[in-house]
């Protein structure tokens, strides 16, 4: 369980983050949309550790945030992939099972079967920066999900695919994630997304006269992309909408 | 292929100024003048010996000064106590003119190959570690946060950031040798029995300067060579810098 307490977060005199309170229960997947600047990459490094000087509490599992980056593993998806350009995407991927106790050949194997899944088959050899956006992307999900942590945090992971392989990445990670239980943090900027991929949906506020909001997803547990036509779905992805587009 | 074009138009351009234009020989000497001062040089077995020399002392103290200027920087980097200590001195060694070390070097290590070296190492050693210090600052965030939620050990860190920056290094030590050429003249003006810059003196003591021209123009070409190779091992060492050149595509 994630647990933040007053979390918020300045930079010099810019507010990052406004004082934010929730509890993500194990096993569930929290949709995280906000307008540009409202925090959510913030609130990310802040939930993975890698961002120090925030107030409030940070806690994973009973945990501090920084505690749990030293003593465990939190798969993260960057924004910017932040796969390692010197080596091939295998290696990459590799770097994911390092303190695995298997053969070499095995960890070779249940990376490739990951290539398959995010739909990289044979493209192994390559080094990530001969990829497109859209396959680097692919990767660097590749990993996350192949470090196979409690906790899954992803900024924006099918910002740069194409229809198709974005439909069947969310159809794979939301039923990876209700399988095995995991606990992940989902950023995107795309309402259909966060409804259809998240149990719950924050929408982050950037504004002193604006709460946060959390919204129950109305297709929780459903892998069906059909799930995104029916009209309870419909009727939160226009409220979000509303809400993303008013400046007031 | 224009690379090798320009050279013979400035060939073309000298050969008219020193026919031509009556300049005198003691000055601006002949294209032929040069090439036959070069055979001759060549024909005494000097040559060899001298470019051999000359080539020992540049790789040696360049070698010397990579080796150390490596840790050096990934030291400043990564151990945040250090940086401000090891910055001063860097800024200041920077600055300090390699000819003004002659006097000292030769008080200290005296006229043999020692003093040579480490006039060399001094004059590359501080410019390399700024130039690698610059580039490990320069490892993105992301990659630092991903070494972290990979669980990476310092160890894996130091080795993974030297390997992000390995283009970088490459490039930074191209250039740098090539400042150590200019620092081994300085060298061999003293005391050197072989050695480019020293048939340069040599030459200049004797106002022979088709020789003096030959020992530049030897130099140059070795310094071509030099560069050619670090940059043909660019695409072999770093792979991935071949296709995109060196950019990683988002």
């Amino acid at each position: 369980m994630i647990q933040l307490r007053a979390l918020s977060k300045l930079y010099g005199r810019a507010i990052a983050l406004r004082p934010l309170d929730l509890e993500i229960p194990k096993g569930e997947t929290l949709s995280v949309v906000g307008p540009s600047g409202a925090g959510k990459t913030t609130l990310l490094r802040c939930v993975a550790g890698l961002d120090r000087g925030y107030s409030g509490s940070v806690s994973l599992g009973g945990q501090s945030a920084r505690t749990y980056l030293a003593q465990r593993r939190p798969a993260m998806v960057f924004q910017r992939y932040a796969n390692f350009h010197w080596m091939t995407v295998l290696e990459n991927l590799e770097q994911a099972l390092i303190h695995l106790s298997a053969s070499t050949r095995e960890k070779r194997s249940k990376c490739e079967a990951m290539l398959g899944v995010v739909g990289l088959n044979n493209q192994g050899w390559r080094y990530v920066a001969e990829l497109s956006g859209g396959m680097q992307q692919r990767v660097a999900v590749a990993r996350a999900l192949l470090q196979d942590d409690d906790i899954i945090l992803l900024d924006e992971p099918f910002g740069a695919l194409d229809i198709a392989n974005r439909a069947s990445l969310q159809d794979f990670v939301k039923s990876y994630f209700h399988e095995r239980a995991k606990t992940a943090v989902f950023v995107t900027h795309d309402p259909v997304e966060a409804i259809y991929v998240g149990d719950r949906i924050l929408l982050l506020s950037d504004r002193s006269n604006h709460q946060h909001r959390l919204f129950d997803s109305p297709v929780q547990g459903t892998v069906s992309q059909s799930a995104k036509a029916e009209k309870a779905f419909l009727d939160l992805q226009l409220e979000l909408t509303r809400l993303l587009m008013d400046r007031s | 292929m224009r690379k090798f074009l320009s050279l013979l138009v400035l060939v073309a351009i000298w050969f008219l100024a020193a026919t031509y234009a009556g300049v005198p020989s003691l000055f601006l000497p002949s294209p032929a003048s040069v090439f036959n001062a070069f055979v001759q040089w060549a024909n005494t077995g000097d040559l060899w010996l001298d470019a051999i020399a000359s080539i020992g002392r540049v790789f040696a103290a360049f070698g010397m000064s990579f080796v150390f200027a490596l840790p050096t920087a990934l030291i400043m980097e990564r151990v945040t106590p250090t940086r401000p200590l090891l910055e001063a001195l860097v800024d200041f060694f920077r600055y300090v003119p390699v000819p003004a070390l002659v006097p000292l070097t030769v008080l200290l290590f005296g006229v043999g190959e020692t003093s040579k070296i480490v006039l060399l190492f001094v004059g590359t050693y501080f410019q390399l570690v700024l130039l690698f210090v610059e580039a490990y600052r320069r490892v993105p965030r992301h990659y630092r946060d991903l070494f972290y939620c990979l669980k990476f050990g310092e160890p894996r860190i130091w080795i993974e950031m030297t390997k992000c920056i390995g283009p970088e290094v490459l490039d930074a030590s191209r250039v740098t040798i090539g400042w150590c050429w200019t620092y081994v003249i300085i060298a061999e003006l003293v005391a050197a029995d072989h050695g480019i810059g020293h048939f340069i003196k040599e030459a200049q003591r004797f106002s022979n300067t088709p020789s003096v021209f030959a020992g530049i123009l030897v130099m140059a070409a070795i310094g071509f060579v030099t560069d050619l190779a670090f940059r043909m091992a660019m695409p072999i060492t770093f792979p991935y810098t071949a296709t995109i050149g060196g950019v990683e595509r988002t």
